[in-house]
């Protein structure tokens, strides 16, 4: 029963890690971790114990490492002399946690090597204008109305707002078409 | 949502007037391999980067974005879709 309890405590402190390091949930901090999960141990213990979880976690990701690089590495960890080594417990926690996150974590990660915003979403429409004030709408042409939604990781959304008339949306297709050639290029060649 | 159709009611307002504002003036564009990050060190991702010069009044504006593949190929598709809806009035 207390492996049991053991083992579920440390998969929640993993996943708690992973909520505020990788996912960006702000609402996980290192007390609320260990007033739900570790409540009797030691502040001094359950320090080091954090730590030492964030760091393995953080070799693991940063390799990304796959199955037989994992199991490598926690083994090495599990023969480790003094403090600084993990339990076979510990290990098969880890293991545990990394099989079923690691894409999970990749992603988070890739998307906060993004430093400008992604295109969220986009929605559009067409209009055709019969009528102005001016009384030139004989010479006017369908318009399209763009709406990209931007934002970078954690941020909210910012709205750009953009029109094209046939021309501008050729021009842009074109220039698109530039840009799919060079996809192409690159991925064959890979 | 609130953002949203503010934006859509500013759009309807720009185009009462003579001019067309946020008029796509140009677009550039930078295309790579992100071979690795600080954070992970062995990465092989497609970045796509864009830079959008909007007409807005009598200034430009330089917006940025990175793109992902899945990203470029939806925005692709759907300046099609707009194109073969402006081929069905004109």
């Amino acid at each position: 029963m207390a492996d049991v309890d053991a083992a579920k405590s440390l998969s929640g402190l993993l996943n708690g890690i992973a909520q505020k390091v990788y996912y960006n949930n702000s609402d996980i901090t290192e007390e609320l971790l260990k007033t739900e999960l570790y409540p009797e141990l030691p502040q001094e213990e359950f320090r080091a114990l954090h730590e030492k979880m964030k760091g393995l976690l953080k070799s693991i990701a940063t390799a990304d490492m796959d199955h037989a690089q994992l199991e490598a590495f926690l083994t090495a960890q599990t023969k480790k002399q003094g403090g600084g080594g993990v339990s076979a417990e510990q290990a098969a926690a880890l293991s545990r946690f990394w099989k079923s996150q690691r894409i999970r974590v990749r992603e988070s990660l890739l998307a906060q090597s993004r430093w400008e915003p992604s295109l969220r979403g986009l929605s559009w429409r067409v209009d055709l204008q019969t009528a102005t004030s001016r009384g030139d709408a004989a010479h006017s042409g369908p318009v399209a109305l763009m709406e990209l939604e931007l934002g970078k990781v954690g941020q909210d959304s910012e709205f750009v707002c953009l029109e094209f008339d046939e021309a501008n949306i050729n021009q842009v297709l074109k220039k698109m078409a530039e840009i799919q050639e060079s996809i192409d290029r690159i991925v064959h060649r890979t | 949502m609130n953002t949203i159709n503010n934006t859509a009611a500013l759009c309807r307002l720009a185009l009462g007037q003579t001019l067309m504002v946020n008029q796509l003036l140009d677009m550039e564009w930078k295309f790579g391999v992100t071979v690795g990050t600080s954070e992970i060190q062995k990465v092989g991702n497609i970045f796509l980067q864009l830079k959008l010069v909007v007409r807005k009044g009598n200034s430009t504006e330089n917006v940025y974005m990175e793109l992902t593949l899945p990203q470029f190929y939806n925005f692709l598709h759907e300046m099609e879709r707009a194109k073969a809806s402006m081929e069905c009035f004109s």
